[in-house]
């Protein structure tokens, strides 16, 4: 990189996390950011400042190698479904081999451990390609792709796997006002107080994004990075219950599988789930269709009774909202700190009270207390359970 | 001869039609309303022109009679009564003035001016030429747009206590160059994206603010997110608009006695709560077609796209003499000066996740 000021590459610099990496480097002065959107739709966010903003479309590597042109650092953050998260890896690889780019660092994810993993779990443990939630089995094949890719080419590679990143523009903040806001929150679960969210704050992330980018011994490898707290989910929700004037006990708690209320197709989440098929699938023939018979005949939805007001639609317990609030264990970071360097830059604290803060700029009902104090659980109360959990540092 | 005063039968030969600009908005509104109105004998559409010559093709196929101008002087001297200036805001102005100056009548796209100077020469070009200056405002042709008016006007809320506004969201609109968003380019933010459509609709219903103050979070480019505060004589009023992140499009009003909530570009819908009854009627609304006293309710009231061509079916109606423009420049001038103060008395919007350091360098930035 020389001793000129490096250029950064963000490949889908509109998303969540792309669009605070673009403002936290460019207002901070850490490099020079080249913001790469896949239409010119997508300018607004980063056009907010004087970039030279790019096109280019993810599966486009000649697209892409002009984009970069010039980029010492590519990040990876381009987010979709299973078809871009693996089709857009070889197109980057090959345009940052092209641009002599030194190293691309990708965004992968804690969830190839699983929404729940077991205690123990590292960098180091195995990874399945047959998980029920398929994003995570997608964010496992991406990963190896890009070994394969960094085996046979010249760009250097560095994995990091966040958890749940919360913050500004997140579906954790955002997403969980919006779904508080409408009736559709929920904690999934028995014991889903107590269940362990293994969070990042985003402004963590990017901090752990500019270690990847200049980290010596870094090359070929994968980070955990997390907040230095251990958090529960009821943490996570909390601030954001209370700063739209609500309450944690009016938050529903739901069973998994979901119980049938007034009505509910009770056997909704079975179909929708790909594991559930899959082994449906793998019945024999006469099963399978009694299966499916039962299955119909449970869809019928019975008559409403005229005497009755319809139901307000209940919130969804999915089978990814009942594992991440079944998660006992923290994921570790520690290689993260002993290779890169990485400590948290914010506690998951200032991370919800910079959270809440952007709600009320988005325009959400926040109510004027819950910006002036820190009424989260306190650093101290949050250390003690800390200490605690499994898998602590 | 419908609501709006316009006759639909005409055996008389149809208006030339010019179109500057074949960008997102021609593609979306402007030429499926025209192809509409061809088949109804009401237009032709004669010239196109856009700086990308494909586009303006792309659009001629569906008005194969038009030809494609390679300026526009060119377009200017072909034989049309009527052009629409969809060309980016920065254009508007000298384009609109050169057409009236031509004889033609004109339907400026919102905004129709990027200043207030430059809005008043449009104005004067138009009564010199003696010829139509038409705004393109859909959003005063909306039955639920009209209704507000009458609903405010008539205190049926009881005393308007204070108004929200939030509008926008993720950015969607299918522009075609980066060009959009530079501010060297002359482009606006959201401020200028939208906020002409509120502010008109604002001062059209409520009258002119005694006082606004404007903050949003451009750092060198252009504002993604703004805020306005209206301050009137017994109430006060909030603008959000955005092109970051959605929230319910949804303009508030709350009254001593009742509220009233529209949702943006819902043109023929308005919520009304009344809370000392613990009720909200969720009105869809109609037409009412008779002037007796049965008060019935007639067919579904015009949406938006049927709002749409209603404004083009409009000004092609003054252009043939037949009624008046529903929105004029001088209609909207005032909203035109407001965008304007906005910008001149702009103040950095605050963002509280930014950390110490950062927050001082988008003050900087802000500042330029």
């Amino acid at each position: 990189m020389g001793e000129a000021v490096p250029v950064i590459g963000i490949i889908g610099a509109n998303g969540f996390i792309g669009s605070r990496v673009v403002e936290c480097i460019h207002l901070g002065s850490l490099a020079r950011v080249r913001p790469v959107v896949r239409t010119v739709s997508s300018f607004a966010r980063s056009s907010r400042f004087s970039l030279d903003v790019r096109v280019a479309d993810g599966f486009d590597t000649i697209a892409l190698r002009k984009a970069i042109d010039g980029c010492d650092i590519v990040l990876h953050a381009i987010a979709g479904d299973r078809p871009t998260i693996l089709g857009t890896l070889e197109p980057l690889y090959a345009a940052c081999m092209a641009a002599g780019v030194k190293r691309l660092i990708y965004l992968s994810s804690a969830s190839v451990h699983g929404q729940a993993p077991v205690p123990g779990t590292d960098e180091d443990s195995r990874l399945s390609e047959r998980q029920a939630i398929p994003y995570n089995n997608a964010k496992v094949k991406a990963e190896r792709k890009l070994r394969q890719l960094r085996e046979a080419g010249n760009v250097e590679t560095v994995i990091l796997r966040p958890g749940i990143v919360f913050g500004p523009r997140s579906y954790w903040t955002g997403g969980l006002a919006d779904e508080l806001l409408n009736g559709q929150a929920c904690l999934v679960g028995a014991d889903a107080d107590a269940g362990i969210c293994n969070s990042i704050y985003i402004d963590n992330l990017v901090h752990a994004i500019r270690l990847a980018a200049t980290a010596a011994d870094a090359d070929g490898h994968t980070f955990l990075v997390a907040d230095r707290e251990t958090v529960t989910w009821c943490d996570l929700y909390q601030p954001i219950v209370e700063a739209l004037g609500m309450e944690m006990a009016q938050v529903p708690r739901v069973p998994f599988p979901p119980q049938p209320l007034a009505w509910r197709d009770p056997l909704g989440w079975a179909r929708s789930s790909n594991a559930v098929r899959a082994i449906v699938s793998s019945l024999p023939r006469l099963l399978r269709s009694g299966l499916q018979a039962a299955s119909r005949s449970l869809r019928t939805r019975p008559e409403r009774s005229p005497w009755e007001k319809p139901p307000r639609p209940a919130p969804a317990a999915t089978l990814e909202k009942a594992l991440l609030h079944s998660c006992r264990y923290k994921l570790p970071w520690h290689k993260a700190r002993e290779k890169l360097g990485y400590e948290p830059v914010v506690s998951f604290s200032e991370g919800c009270r910079r959270s809440l803060g952007w709600l009320a700029f988005a325009g959400y009902p926040v109510v004027t207390s819950a910006l002036q104090h820190r009424h989260l659980n306190d650093d101290e109360a949050l250390r003690h359970r800390e200490a605690e959990a499994v898998g602590t540092l | 001869m419908d609501v709006l005063g316009i006759s639909r039968q005409s055996a008389r030969p149809p208006v030339r039609v010019g179109i500057a600009g074949c960008g997102a908005v021609t593609e979306l509104y402007y030429a499926p309303a025209l192809a509409i109105l061809e088949r109804e004998r009401m237009v032709q559409v004669a010239g196109l022109l856009d700086p990308d010559r494909e586009r303006a093709e792309q659009i001629g196929v569906r008005f194969p009679r038009a030809q494609c101008a390679n300026d526009y002087t060119a377009l200017l001297e072909q034989d049309i009564e009527l052009v629409i200036v969809a060309s980016p805001p920065i254009h508007h102005a000298e384009q609109s003035i050169r057409a009236l100056q031509s004889g033609k009548s004109v339907l400026c796209e919102k905004p129709l001016a990027t200043t207030t100077g430059d809005a008043r020469r449009m104005v004067a070009a138009a009564a010199k030429a003696g010829r139509l200056l038409a705004a393109g405002y859909v959003r005063r042709c909306f039955p639920a747009a009209r209704t507000i008016k009458a609903v405010l006007e008539h205190s049926m809320l009881g005393t308007l206590r204070r108004f929200q506004c939030f509008e926008g969201g993720a950015f969607r609109w299918p522009v075609c160059s980066g060009t959009y968003f530079e501010r060297e380019s002359g482009a606006g933010g959201v401020l200028l994206d939208l906020g002409p459509h509120v502010l008109d609709l604002l001062t059209w219903w409520l009258g002119p603010p005694i006082a606004v103050r404007y903050e949003d979070d451009a750092m060198g480019g252009v504002e993604a997110n703004c805020r306005i505060e209206l301050d009137y004589a017994d109430f006060t009023g909030e603008i959000r608009l955005s092109r970051d992140w959605d929230r319910p499009n949804r303009y508030v009003f709350h009254g001593s006695h009742a509220w009233l909530s529209w949702v943006a570009n819902e043109a023929d819908a308005v919520d009304i709560g009344f809370p000392d009854a613990g009720y909200a009627a969720a009105a869809r609304l109609r037409d009412i077609t008779s002037e007796s006293e049965t008060a019935a309710a007639d067919g579904a009231a015009a949406d938006f796209h049927q709002s749409f061509l209603e404004q083009l079916r409009n000004v092609v109606a003054f252009v043939r003499g037949d009624t008046a423009p529903i929105v004029s420049g001088t209609d909207v001038l005032e909203s035109v000066r407001l965008v304007e103060h906005c910008y001149q008395h702009r103040a950095p919007m605050p963002m509280p996740w930014l950390d110490d350091i950062e927050q001082r360098s988008a003050l900087r930035e802000a500042h330029g």
